[in-house]
C-alpha cells in the first residue's frame, strides 16, 4: 500500500523533473515575471447545533485562507509556468486544515499545438447548477459542499486547435483522492469519512494512469464540447467498513457532452453524462443530464444592474449503489445580478428543488470590494426543508450555514 | 516586463473600414452624404494600422474626484473586410482581485459581438451574452458601445453645420455631424460628433438617451502621431450629465504593427495571458 503511494509520488516527480528539464533551456531568457497572492479571513456561522456525536460543539467556525500565484511567461510568450500554491488553517476541523499545490506547471505553446506538463486545473462545462461533465480535477469538498474548488491534478495535456476547433488529450499519472470533513467538522454524514480507509478497485491505488480526452467546436452561436474519461471515478462510492464510512474509488469510463447555444440575451445550457464502472450491489451503467437557461435582463429598474433568470432540470438515473447525488430529479433556480458598480459586485441567488422528495435547498454567493485591494465575499447554504425520503440531504439538515469572508489582495 | 497582446483605445476611436463612398449618388452638398463622407475619411485616415497594443488607466469619479482607478492592457487587431468587425482583448491589470481576468471580444457590425470571459481563479473560459450594447463597462461611463470600433456601417449620418471646434481647438473648424445607430440593442437614439476637418479626428461627441436628453459627453484629446500616420487621443473624458460622475480614460501605452494575429485573439490565447 505504501509502495503504490510511492509509485504515484515518484511518477509525479519525474513528471516535475520533465517539467524542470524543459526551465534551463529558458535560463537565459528574461521573460516576465509576475506574482500574486490573497490572505483571507473566514468565518462560518452554522444556524444550528451539530446533530452528531464528536462534532464540535462551537456553531462558528474560523479559518485563514492563503494563496499565491507566480507565473513566468518568457520572452516570445511561447512559455509559461504557473506554481500556485493554497494553504487553509481552520480552527475547528483538523482536516479542513490542509495545503494544495493547485498549480505547478509549465505549459509550451505553438501556433496550433500547446503541451502543458505538471499539475493545473482543466474545467469542462457550461451549466449552473451542477457541473456534470468536469471530471479532471479531484474536488476539494472541505473547502465548501458545492464542490466547486478543486485539487490540482498532475497532468500531460496535449492541445490542438484549428479555428474554431480545439482537441484535448490528457494522461493523468496520479490520483488525488476527495478531502473529506473531519470528525469535528460539520457538513458529514452522521460518521466521518475517513480518507485514510479508501478503498481502490484499482491494484495501482492512485498511481493508476487515467485518461481523458475532449474535442470542442464552435459554430455560429452553438458551442459543442465531446469528453471521454477513463480511470478512477473522482466521485466516490461511501460504503460502512464495520468501523466509519470509507470512500471506495471505482475505475470508470465516462463519455460527456456539454452544449452552450448564445442567443443575444438568452443562453441555451445542456450537459448530459453516461458512466459505466462502478460496482455496488444494483451497478449498471447509468446516465445524467442537466439542461437549462439563462437570460439576462439589462439595466433592471433604471440602474446598472444586470439580472441573469437561471432555470435549470437535473436527470440522474444512478442506481442506489453509486456515489450519492442530490441532483437526481431537481429544478434549478436561480437570479444572478451583476452590479456594474465600482466595485464588481455580484450576486447569486439559488434554490434547488427536488421534484420527487420535496427538498429545497438554497444558495446565496454575493461579494464587493471595499477599498482597492480588499474584497468581502459572502456564502450561504441552507436546507430549507429535507424531505423524508432525501436520505442524501437529511444527513445534512442541521448543517446550514452562512459564511463571511475578507480577503485582502497583495 | 513584455507587453502582452492586450490594449488600445483604438476600440475607442478607431476603425476599420475602408470605404468607398457612394457619394456620387448623392446630390452635392447632400447632408446625409456629407456627414457619412465626412465620417468615412476619418474612418479612413485610422485604417490599415494593423494591430495597436496599450496600457490604459481607467479613473472612476464622482464630483470630480477620483472614487476608483482601474488599469487594463487591451489588443485590437484591425479587420480589412468591412463586413466584420475588429477583435479585441482586455486584460485586467488592478485592482488586484480582478487581476487576471482577460475579455475577448469579435466586434461585429450590426448584429451582437461575439464575447467571452475567463476567469483565472477557475481556469474557465466562458462565452458570455453580448446583446448588453448599452450596459456600463466595469461601472465607468462608457458603455460596451461606446467601446467597440467605429465601424462605418453602424449608423447613418447628418451633415448639421461647421463651427469652431471645441475649446482648446477653437482656433480650427469642426464638422458637426449627427448620426443615429442601425445596430440592434443600443442604449442611444443619436450621437452628435465634432470632427476636426484639418486631421479628420474625432474632438467631441454627444450622447443622447432614448428619450433624445443629452446624457454624456465624451471629449477626446492629448492626440499624439504614431507612425508618422495615424492620430491617436490618449486622453478620453466621459461626463455623465444626468449622474454627474464621470470617467477619464489615460492611454498611458500605445503601439501599432505588434504582429498580432488572429491566433491572438482566440479562446485558446486568452488562457496564456498573466
Amino acid at each position: 500500500m505504501l509502495g503504490q503511494g510511492r509509485k504515484a509520488q515518484t511518477k509525479l516527480l519525474l513528471l516535475l523533473t520533465v517539467a524542470a528539464g524543459i526551465a534551463p533551456a529558458y535560463a537565459g531568457d528574461a521573460g516576465t515575471l509576475t506574482m500574486r497572492g490573497s490572505l483571507g479571513a473566514e468565518i462560518r456561522a452554522f444556524t444550528m447545533r451539530p446533530a452528531y456525536a464528536l462534532q464540535d460543539s462551537d456553531p462558528v467556525q474560523g479559518s485563514i485562507i492563503a494563496n499565491a500565484k507566480l507565473s513566468w511567461t518568457s520572452a516570445n510568450n511561447d512559455v509559461v509556468i504557473d506554481v500556485a500554491p493554497f494553504l487553509r488553517l481552520d480552527d475547528t476541523d483538523d482536516e479542513r486544515t490542509h495545503g494544495d499545490l493547485r498549480e505547478a506547471a509549465v505549459t509550451v505553446y505553438s501556433d496550433h499545438l500547446d503541451l502543458r506538463l505538471g499539475i493545473s486545473k482543466v474545467y469542462w462545462g457550461v451549466t449552473e447548477s451542477r457541473k456534470l461533465v468536469d471530471i479532471v480535477n479531484q474536488t476539494d469538498l472541505v473547502e465548501e459542499p458545492e464542490g466547486d474548488e478543486k485539487l490540482g491534478q498532475p497532468m500531460v495535456m496535449l492541445r490542438g486547435h484549428v479555428a474554431d476547433f480545439e482537441a484535448a488529450a490528457l494522461v493523468l499519472p496520479a490520483f488525488r483522492p476527495r478531502t473529506f470533513p473531519g470528525s469535528e467538522g460539520r457538513l458529514r454524514p452522521a460518521l466521518a469519512i475517513d480518507e485514510d480507509r479508501a478503498q481502490y478497485e484499482s491494484g495501482e491505488r492512485t498511481g493508476r494512469v487515467d485518461v481523458a480526452g475532449r474535442l470542442k467546436g464552435r459554430i455560429d452561436d452553438i458551442d459543442i464540447g465531446l469528453s471521454y474519461f477513463s480511470g478512477t471515478s473522482r466521485e466516490p462510492r461511501i460504503v460502512f467498513d464495520g468501523t466509519t464510512l470509507a470512500p471506495v474509488y471505482d475505475v470508470i469510463d465516462q463519455a460527456g457532452l456539454d452544449v452552450q447555444a448564445t442567443l443575444d440575451r438568452t443562453l441555451l445550457k445542456l450537459e448530459a453524462i453516461t458512466r459505466d464502472g462502478h460496482r455496488g450491489s444494483d451497478a449498471r451503467r447509468f446516465s445524467a443530464v442537466v439542461a437549462g437557461v439563462e437570460h439576462t435582463i439589462s439595466q433592471i429598474f433604471e440602474t446598472a444592474w444586470d439580472l441573469g433568470l437561471i432555470l435549470e432540470f437535473n436527470w440522474d438515473d444512478r442506481p442506489s449503489s453509486a456515489p450519492p447525488t442530490i441532483y437526481d430529479k431537481d429544478f434549478f433556480v436561480g437570479a444572478r445580478f451583476a452590479f456594474n458598480d465600482d466595485g464588481d459586485s455580484s450576486a447569486l441567488l439559488g434554490a434547488l428543488i427536488d421534484a420527487e422528495k420535496g427538498s429545497v435547498y438554497a444558495t446565496i454567493e454575493a461579494s464587493t470590494r471595499l477599498y482597492e485591494s480588499l474584497r468581502i465575499e459572502i456564502e450561504g447554504s441552507f436546507i430549507l426543508h429535507a424531505g423524508d425520503r432525501d436520505s442524501v440531504l437529511r444527513q445534512y439538515r442541521d448543517d446550514s450555514f452562512l459564511s463571511v469572508r475578507l480577503i485582502h489582495f497583495l | 516586463m513584455v507587453k502582452q497582446r492586450v490594449l488600445c483605445v483604438s476600440a475607442l476611436l478607431i476603425a476599420a473600414s475602408v470605404l468607398s463612398a457612394d457619394a456620387s449618388q448623392q446630390l452635392p452638398g447632400d447632408p446625409k452624404a456629407k456627414g457619412r463622407d465626412i465620417t468615412a475619411e476619418s474612418i479612413r485616415r485610422d485604417a490599415g494600422f494593423g494591430d495597436t497594443r496599450s496600457e490604459m488607466t481607467m479613473s472612476l469619479m464622482s464630483d470630480g474626484a477620483e472614487v476608483s482607478r482601474r488599469t487594463l492592457r487591451m489588443s485590437v487587431l484591425e479587420e480589412a473586410n468591412e463586413q466584420l468587425g475588429d477583435k479585441s482583448v482586455i486584460f485586467f491589470e488592478t485592482p488586484k482581485d480582478v487581476q487576471g481576468t482577460v475579455l475577448l471580444t469579435h466586434t461585429k457590425i450590426l448584429t451582437p459581438d461575439d464575447q467571452w470571459i475567463y476567469i483565472p481563479a477557475i481556469s474557465r473560459v466562458k462565452r458570455i451574452a453580448s446583446a448588453n450594447k448599452s450596459g456600463p463597462f466595469l461601472g465607468s461611463e462608457f458603455a460596451y458601445e461606446d467601446l467597440t470600433a467605429q465601424e462605418l456601417g453602424k449608423y447613418d449620418y447628418v451633415w448639421l453645420r461647421d463651427e469652431a471646434c471645441p475649446a482648446p481647438d477653437a482656433a480650427r473648424k469642426c464638422s458637426v455631424i449627427q448620426r443615429r445607430p442601425l445596430y440592434e440593442n443600443s442604449g442611444y437614439k443619436r450621437q452628435v460628433s465634432w470632427i476636426d476637418n484639418t486631421d479628420y479626428q474625432f474632438r467631441k461627441i454627444e450622447f443622447y438617451n432614448q428619450e433624445d436628453r443629452l446624457l454624456k459627453t465624451l471629449t477626446l484629446s492629448g492626440y499624439q502621431l504614431h507612425e508618422g500616420r495615424y492620430w491617436r487621443p490618449h486622453q478620453l473624458l466621459m461626463v455623465n450629465h444626468q449622474t454627474g460622475r464621470s470617467t477619464k480614460l489615460d492611454v498611458t501605452e500605445l503601439k501599432l504593427r505588434t504582429g498580432l494575429t488572429q491566433t491572438d485573439f482566440t479562446e485558446q490565447a486568452m488562457e496564456r495571458l498573466r
